[in-house]
């Protein structure tokens, strides 16, 4: 039988205690770019019981997305802030979802995120990133932003890290491994660097960094 | 007849630095570097790194894009170029 809210919550509850899931549920998180990173770091933070998740991505679901991002062959062609908001509303149905299919400028950016406690970064292309990192950092002090760098290739995954660059501003991933440079994407990297990020957004949230 | 001192008094310069041409030990991505004088965008160009693909974080605060020709290194200052790599 599907679980009502109530139920869905106190289940929370009963894994990360009271206190910390009243700071979960009445946290708002930014995902920036739902794809291999994105949409495993919004389902990660969703399943936590997160209370509101802001998802944005212009782009739709592709055949080539298929072997990292989490998508279903089923939903090639549908725009990814639906197809996610769709999983989403089977995997962990409770976090309230605002999402834009929309591409992120410096000008859109603070009025789109400007509820956001938490923005994680999680582009595919460098300049993006930097453009979104410097825009949080300058003209949105006080948000966290968790932004990502290097995660392509099948080297080690214990050279994905979160690193801490100055108060509010976290980077997760190697800093090193372009996705131009050689391999490319492999799942299970970027698994890792997204739950680095999420389980950042998490500790952020529950006051333990 | 007036008297005229020898010395005239300075004023104190905001741009010091650039004027003594001493020494501005300046900590960039944790190596000390004496770079006296140079402005961010100076700096940056004689590196490697695309100044579209970067934030610099000055003393605990990112410098926006818009300031890093303006950006003059003072004696002291701890920087970090952060280089965001592709793929997400």
């Amino acid at each position: 039988m599907f679980p009502t809210k109530e139920e869905w919550n106190r289940a929370l509850e009963e894994r990360h205690g009271k206190e910390i899931q009243e700071k979960f549920a009445g946290a708002v998180v930014a995902v920036c770019g739902l794809g291999g990173l994105g949409s495993n770091i919004a389902i990660a933070l969703a399943r936590a019981g997160i209370g509101k998740l802001i998802l944005i991505d212009f782009d739709k679901v592709d055949l080539t997305n298929l072997h990292r991002q989490q998508y279903k062959p089923a939903q090639i062609g549908m725009y990814k802030t639906e197809a996610l908001a769709e999983n989403l509303s089977e995997i962990a149905p409770y976090s309230a979802l605002e999402t834009y299919n929309i591409m992120l400028t410096e000008e859109n950016v603070p009025e789109l995120l400007k509820e956001a406690d938490v923005i994680c970064e999680t582009f595919d292309n460098p300049e993006c990133k930097a453009i979104l990192a410097n825009v949080v950092l300058s003209d949105m002090y006080g948000k966290y932003l968790i932004a990502s760098s290097g995660m392509a290739g099948l080297g080690s995954a214990n050279s994905i890290q979160t690193r801490k660059v100055m108060k509010y501003f976290y980077i997760c991933g190697d800093e090193i491994s372009d996705v131009e440079a050689g391999m490319g994407l492999v799942s299970s990297r970027v698994m890792v660097c997204a739950a680095h990020q999420a389980h950042c957004v998490l500790r952020i949230i529950a006051n333990k960094e | 007849m007036e008297q005229m001192s020898c010395t005239k008094k300075e004023e104190p310069d905001e741009d010091a630095n650039e004027n003594t041409g001493g020494e501005t030990m300046v900590k960039i991505n944790g190596e000390d570097r004496n770079l006296a004088g140079m402005t961010l965008t100076q700096y940056l160009a004689g590196t490697n790194y695309n100044p579209k693909r970067i934030a610099v974080e000055r003393n605990g605060e990112i410098v926006p894009k818009a300031r890093y020709e303006e950006t003059i290194f003072q004696d002291g200052d701890h920087i970090e170029v952060v280089s965001f790599v592709g793929g997400g």
